[in-house]
Order: C-alpha cells, then sequence, then structure tokens
C-alpha cells in the first residue's frame, strides 16, 4: 500500500469545470439543480392526471395499467390520497341506497334490498376472495 | 349481528391474476382469474366464504358489475343502510378505508333509541 499517497486536489485538477473549462460557482450549481428540477417537474404532472384517470376507470382498466406500473409509482405519487378521492364515488351518507336484486352464492334465495326497508338496518361489505 | 342484517357483496376480483396479481395472493395461492362469467364468480363467491369462514350470506354482483357501480365499491368498501333505505354510513374506499370501527360505531349510533 504504500504507492498509495494523498494528492492535493489542487494538484489533482479534479475541481468541477465547465465545458469551456472554466470553473464552476454557484449560479453553475444552481441553473444545472434549476434544469433538473424542469426536467424531472414536467412529466410529473401528466403522470400524475393519467395516474389519476386511471384509478377512476373500471376495476379492469385500472388492474391493466397497474399491472404494468411499477411499484415506484407508490413512491412518487400520493397514492393513498389520491385514491380515496378518485374512488369516492357519488353516493353520498343521507342519500337513498341504490336497490339491488341479488342471488345468494348457494342460489337458494335472493335477497332484494327494498325489502328490509322499515324493518332493520343492512349492513354490507363489498369485496372480493382476491 | 342482531342490530342489522348483515350481506357480503361478492364483486369484482381486486386482484386477478389476469389483471393486477400480488405477491400476497401468490404466496397463499389465492389465485382467480377475472370470471368469465356469472357463473364463475358465483362458484369463487362460495370458495371465497367458505375458505374464509364467512359467517353471514354472501350475495353475488351481476356479472355486468351493476351493484358495484352503483356504489362505488371496488375493491372493498362498507355501508350501512339504515332502515328508512338511507346511506347511514359509507366508509372510504378499501383497502386504505375499510375500517370496521367506524361501522361498529355508526350501527350504535343508529341503535341508539
Amino acid at each position: 500500500m504504500a504507492w498509495i499517497r494523498t494528492i492535493p486536489r489542487e494538484e489533482a485538477g479534479d475541481e468541477p469545470r465547465g465545458l469551456m473549462g472554466r470553473r464552476l460557482n454557484w449560479k453553475d450549481y444552481l441553473r444545472r439543480a434549476l434544469k433538473i428540477a424542469l426536467a424531472f417537474s414536467l412529466p410529473y404532472p401528466l403522470l400524475f392526471v393519467g395516474f389519476y384517470v386511471a384509478m377512476r376507470q373500471s376495476p379492469e382498466v385500472f388492474s391493466g395499467v397497474m399491472s404494468k406500473t411499477s411499484n415506484v409509482a407508490f413512491l412518487i405519487f400520493p397514492f393513498k390520497r389520491m385514491w380515496l378521492s378518485a374512488r369516492e364515488g357519488s353516493l353520498k351518507v343521507g342519500d337513498a341506497a341504490p336497490e339491488f336484486s341479488l342471488e345468494t352464492f348457494d342460489r337458494k334465495s335472493r335477497v332484494r334490498l327494498s325489502a328490509f326497508k322499515g324493518k332493520k338496518p343492512v349492513v354490507l361489505v363489498f369485496g372480493s376472495y382476491t | 349481528m342482531d342490530q342489522a342484517e348483515f350481506y357480503l357483496v361478492y364483486i369484482q376480483e381486486a386482484h386477478a391474476s389476469d389483471g393486477w396479481q400480488t405477491e400476497a395472493n401468490e404466496k397463499e395461492k389465492v389465485i382467480y382469474d377475472y370470471p368469465k362469467g356469472y357463473d364463475e364468480r358465483v362458484s369463487v363467491a362460495e370458495t371465497c366464504s367458505t375458505n374464509l369462514g364467512i359467517e353471514f350470506p354472501a350475495l353475488v354482483d351481476t356479472i355486468d358489475n351493476k351493484t358495484e357501480a352503483a356504489y362505488t365499491a371496488w375493491p372493498d368498501r362498507l355501508y350501512l343502510i339504515d332502515s328508512s333505505g338511507k346511506v347511514a354510513f359509507k366508509s372510504e374506499a378499501g383497502p386504505f378505508g375499510f375500517k370496521t370501527d367506524l361501522l361498529s360505531k355508526a350501527l350504535e349510533s343508529i341503535s341508539k333509541p
């Protein structure tokens, strides 16, 4: 290891320099930082809007987008806030609950929501296996 | 459970294997394509209800996802409908908004005389 010696910065000539060989000052650094920020800031709003619009599409369309999207999207976008907003829906507390008539999975009976009107509250747990 | 009727409404798959498959489902071998028809959805709903030991009845949404769309319910969501047929509680969209404690509070509040 004897061949290793410390080379003074001036001697090494490794100060950051611009294309014309001029030493970079703080304005150059600021200019570069702004360029980088601009390069990222232009596509970000477009991706943000695109992602939000995708969240408002049908489950198949959104799932298709997500299956091709890197997990990095979860880091660069405020996913949770966007999701809760995009999937808010128009139904509000106090609105009449939309009527449905659905079969039970054993197909032995059919349940109509309006059948409980004036009788009992109903809890609906929407979901799937996956 | 006596305070209200409970129903699972089985809707479109959240993480179908031909859609947005997740590693967690792969590990647990919960691997299902989007149902190609109503019969297939009924079959998966039955498997879900049995395997997860769900104690209340499961209703199956039609294959055109009409009920899911009316309630903006995908991928999962909780609702409480009061006895006058109005929405008394609506959770935020799952999975983030699937908060059963808030449903319990809503149930308690409408059960008070």
